[in-house]
């Protein structure tokens, strides 16, 4: 176990050392693959994009003040790189839009849906992964920032550049347009 | 409470950072509101569900793939030069100190240019120098002098005959202030107030 801390690396690797910048990498890649992995849902669009990420650090190492951890700055960088990833991709995909007010999907509808194959939970569960997949991208990031990777409101605002209340208002619109468009197999799921 | 409210603060309560009065007013809310009870279980069944939805782990061969990869853009990359941070703050800083060093020096330039010149009376006279200005105003009018007489002496009078010998400031007891009287002025005092007076 290397027992150099990630400061320590970073004044290597700004030193012209790129193994010093790969144990960087091999320390933290996890964490930004599962970060990324959620914003994207795809596990192939997640490698690259942490390659990106690793790739745009290093070429920025010379910029960065240290005022934050290594570990935190990445995080920023890989959030930034996932969302201008998102836009492309939903310009570039036929959405449909996503609205609360819309009718919600029907449970009946597609193969999951199958009233005599699924059950309810895994039909929930695949309703879940669309409607996370469909919320715009600064509401999906504050989401599954502070939900799947525990980041408080503050830190998650540090990491978007905008304030708490901010991302306690994206969390909440969040919320309620994910319910909106699970209640049927929410109400499924509670009977 | 409206329910449109008590829902965003059960979004903040699931993310706990509703402080312990709102949390209160919440539960009371609650308590009495079925459709935001309902809301509510339905969002911690959504938080539970995400978070347990799970994240594919990349193999050892794929990381390696991924770090051979990485490793060979890093070396393509430009070589990172490490760029001095501004310094902006720190000359700024010598910026307002020498501002605040030349508005002190022009400052003591006027004060001490000007406090020689007449249009300038000092805000305090010495009691020396207010005596200096009335016997130089007095002298070459004797009118003037007659009257400023007069005003002394009734003042000194009135000390007298009012008993206030604990005056704080001694007039008669000072040399300075009887060295400009006349002769005339000394003997008026006295036939005015008895022999004691001065």
């Amino acid at each position: 176990m290397d027992d150099r801390t990630d400061e320590d690396l970073v004044d290597l690797a700004r030193r012209g050392g790129p193994e010093a910048f790969m144990e960087l990498v091999r320390r933290h890649r996890e964490r930004i693959f599962a970060m990324i992995y959620g914003l994207t849902r795809d596990r192939s669009d997640a490698e690259d994009l942490t390659q990106e990420t690793f790739l745009g650090a290093y070429r920025a190492l010379g910029r960065f003040r240290q005022r934050s951890s290594f570990y935190t700055w990445v995080y920023r960088i890989a959030v930034n790189v996932s969302l201008n990833f998102l836009k492309k991709r939903s310009r570039e995909k036929d959405r449909a839009v996503f609205d609360e007010n819309l009718a919600p999907a029907d449970p009946a509808a597609g193969a999951v849906a199958s009233p005599e194959g699924a059950s309810a939970q895994r039909e929930l569960e695949a309703r879940l992964g669309e409607a996370v997949e469909a919320l715009p991208p600064l509401f999906k990031a504050a989401f599954l920032m502070v939900v799947n990777q525990g980041l408080s409101h503050a830190e998650a605002a540090r990491i978007l550049g905008c304030t708490e209340n901010t991302v306690s208002w994206r969390m909440h619109k969040a919320r309620k347009l994910l319910r909106a468009r699970l209640r049927p197999f929410l109400s499924e799921v509670e009977q | 409470m409206r329910c449109a409210a008590a829902r965003k603060w059960i979004s903040d309560d699931l993310d706990g950072r509703l402080s312990q009065r709102r949390t209160e007013a919440l539960e009371r809310h609650l308590h009495g509101c079925e459709a935001c009870r309902s809301y509510r279980r339905d969002l911690a069944v959504i938080q539970a569900r995400t978070r347990a939805r799970p994240v594919p782990s990349l193999s050892p061969e794929d990381w390696s793939r991924f770090e051979l990869d990485l490793e060979r853009e890093i070396r393509r990359a430009p070589q990172v030069v490490q760029e001095e941070a501004p310094r902006i703050g720190q000359r700024m800083r010598w910026a307002w100190a020498g501002a605040a060093l030349a508005l002190l020096a022009c400052a003591a330039v006027i004060f001490v240019t000007m406090r020689g010149q007449d249009g300038l009376d000092p805000a305090y006279l010495t009691y020396e120098a207010s005596l200096e200005q009335i016997f130089r105003e007095t002298r070459d009018d004797p009118g003037l002098a007659d009257s400023f007489d007069q005003l002394i002496l009734a003042s000194i009078g009135d000390a007298v005959r009012g008993g206030q010998s604990d005056l704080p400031l001694d007039l008669l007891a000072n040399p300075d202030f009887m060295e400009g009287w006349s002769g005339e002025t000394g003997s008026r005092v006295q036939d005015e107030n008895g022999p004691g007076a001065l």
